[in-house]
């Protein structure tokens, strides 16, 4: 089973976001700010790493790049969750190292395929 | 015929002459009796016309040398005078033989009467006989002769002294007049030191006026930053729930939290709906708060039209397989844009989906083409169409014509206004309708292939 380590300091999507991912078999480890997120990425060493960029305690942004100093595998895919994003959030956060980005609302189907895409994995 | 005038004064010699002249007698002229009795030695004269006061040898002389001379005697001698007052001059100057003694002003009609009459009864020798005039004994004519000087003279000081006061009173007046000038002078000056105060007080007022300006503007710029501010935290907050609501909702409706009957798939894909299009509404108002405020950003990319239309009909393709309708493509091969993408996807976007919302049946068009540097996208639709009368004012915003599909068909009334401001103040291009009132409707996007 892939792990995947969801950062999102909303109780809402953080639920969306997982059930999600649990119902279609992945496993999930939650992660509600960017300290601890990076904190978790470290010990747990997820598949992949769903990051929302607004953060209560970091921007996103700083996140990402934490992230891709850091020890963690420069493989492993981060997927930006990004809020009506306009199109310059796009540029900035693939400089800053993220593989991709999904866009709010989340769609319970397209997601998946998105995430899939993004990761490279067959479905 | 000729006149000899004598006369001491240029200006009226002048007259005169010019007088005679125009009835058609020569002249010539001396400026006293000397002067007059040489011409009348050199010339031949038919006439003499004399002033009496003259340097020299005066008219009274003149007459008397005239009328003892033989030759001279028979020239009729006519006085033409100013200065006369006293009755006895004219007796005086009769009786020295002089034919005629004329007072002016003489009118001109009447004065050349005389004149031609004089001449006239010369020429026939009706003239009373020239003989010597009745000597009154030399000291009798000296005695008339000196009194009449002596009364011309005292007329002549008589007349200067007048004038001398007429001058002196010219002179008051003008001096009245200056002095008038230099208080009217003086009076404006202060006006005008007035004026100039008034205009620097204006300036003074001007200025502070300008300070309150520049404040206020300086507060209006701080409330506009506050309304950013405001419109940019809100739309996070209305945002967060919303994205709660259309993805729980979506994960119930997926059958992800196990089966659900008909009429609660009916009643939550209303609800999903809803939350929809209250996320666009809240969308587009930010879209344009932002292009209102000037605090948008064009991110330029270079991308393929192709691959732009693709993706704005994909959108749409369950809504248009839904309603049965043909769609047709029309692009030409391999064009590249550089521009803002997600702007321009915005656009076709929403010009598709009016598209489709307003056509039951028939078919939706995509065309583009390019004309002089600008790319033309042309959505043509089979569609209810628009009113002569409502296309002014469909590009506005909050703008829902009324229709048959306007209840069934979902639409913030913001979509074409910001597709216009999008096209306008981001993309540098613009929109434009062509559409028959239930036949159908062309929307067009023309906007520069780089921006």
């Amino acid at each position: 089973m892939k792990r995947v380590l969801v950062i999102e300091d909303n109780d809402d999507n953080m639920k969306l976001i997982t059930f999600i991912l649990e119902k279609n078999g992945y496993g999930t480890i939650r992660a509600e700010n960017g300290k601890t997120g990076i904190e978790l990425a470290l010990k747990e060493k997820p598949d992949f790493i769903l990051l929302d960029i607004q953060l209560p305690d970091m921007d996103g942004t700083e996140v990402l790049k934490e992230l891709r100093k850091s020890e963690i595998d420069e493989e492993v895919p981060i997927i930006a969750i990004t809020s009506y994003a306009m199109s310059g959030d796009r540029e900035r956060l693939m400089e800053a190292g993220c593989n991709g980005y999904i866009e709010k609302p989340i769609d319970p189907v397209s997601i998946i395929n998105q995430i899939r895409e993004i990761t490279g994995e067959k479905p | 015929m000729k006149i000899l005038i004598v006369d001491d004064i240029e200006v009226n010699l002048e007259l005169l002459e010019a007088r005679l002249e125009g009835s058609g007698y020569e002249v010539a002229y001396a400026r006293n009796g000397i002067e007059a009795l040489d011409k009348l030695k050199s010339a031949s004269i038919d006439m003499i016309i004399s002033d009496i006061l003259m340097p020299r040898m005066d008219g009274f002389q003149l007459c008397r040398e005239c009328k003892k001379d033989d030759t001279l005697r028979k020239i009729p001698f006519m006085f033409y005078t100013a200065t006369y007052t006293d009755k006895k001059d004219e007796e005086f100057a009769l009786s020295l033989g002089a034919e005629r003694f004329l007072v002016k002003p003489v009118e001109s009609n009447r004065f050349m009467e005389i004149i031609d009459g004089i001449l006239k009864d010369y020429k026939k020798g009706l003239l009373p006989p020239s003989e010597m005039p009745t000597e009154k004994g030399k000291a009798v004519y000296l005695e008339e002769y000196n009194e009449r000087l002596i009364n011309k003279l005292e007329k002549k000081m008589l007349d200067l002294e007048s004038k001398i006061i007429e001058h002196k009173l010219a002179e008051d007046e003008i001096r009245k007049l200056n002095e008038e000038l230099e208080q009217r002078v003086s009076e404006r000056t202060s006006q005008l030191n007035e004026s100039k105060e008034a205009l620097l007080n204006l300036v003074d007022d001007l200025n502070i006026a300008s300070d309150d300006l520049k404040s206020a503007n300086e507060r209006l710029q701080e409330l506009d930053h506050l309304k950013s501010m405001f419109i940019a935290s809100m739309s996070h907050e209305l945002r967060t729930p919303l994205n709660s609501i259309i993805g729980f909702t979506g994960i119930i409706l997926q059958g992800m939290t196990g089966e659900i009957n008909p009429e609660q798939r009916n009643q939550l894909q209303r609800v999903y709906g809803s939350a929809k299009h209250l996320l666009a509404l809240i969308n587009d108002v930010i879209d344009i708060s932002k292009i209102e405020a000037g605090k948008f950003e064009v991110h330029v990319e270079e991308f393929s039209l192709d691959g732009v239309i693709r993706e704005a009909v994909s959108n749409l393709t369950p809504e248009i397989t839904d309603k049965g309708l043909d769609l047709e493509i029309s692009l030409p091969q391999d064009t590249r844009l550089t521009t803002d993408r997600k702007r321009l996807l915005q656009c076709v976007l929403n010009f598709l989906s009016n598209a489709v919302k307003f056509t039951e049946k028939g078919e939706i068009k995509v065309a583009a083409h390019e004309v002089d540097g600008m790319m033309e996208i042309a959505v043509k639709d089979t569609g209810i169409g628009i009113k002569k009368e409502d296309l002014p004012r469909l590009f506005g915003s909050f703008v829902r014509l009324d229709s048959a599909l306007t209840i069934k068909t979902t639409g913030t009334g913001l979509g074409l206004y910001l597709t216009r401001k999008i096209a306008t103040e981001m993309l540098g291009g613009e929109v434009s309708v062509k559409s028959t009132y239930g036949k159908g409707s062309t929307f067009i996007l023309k906007v520069p292939k780089e921006i």
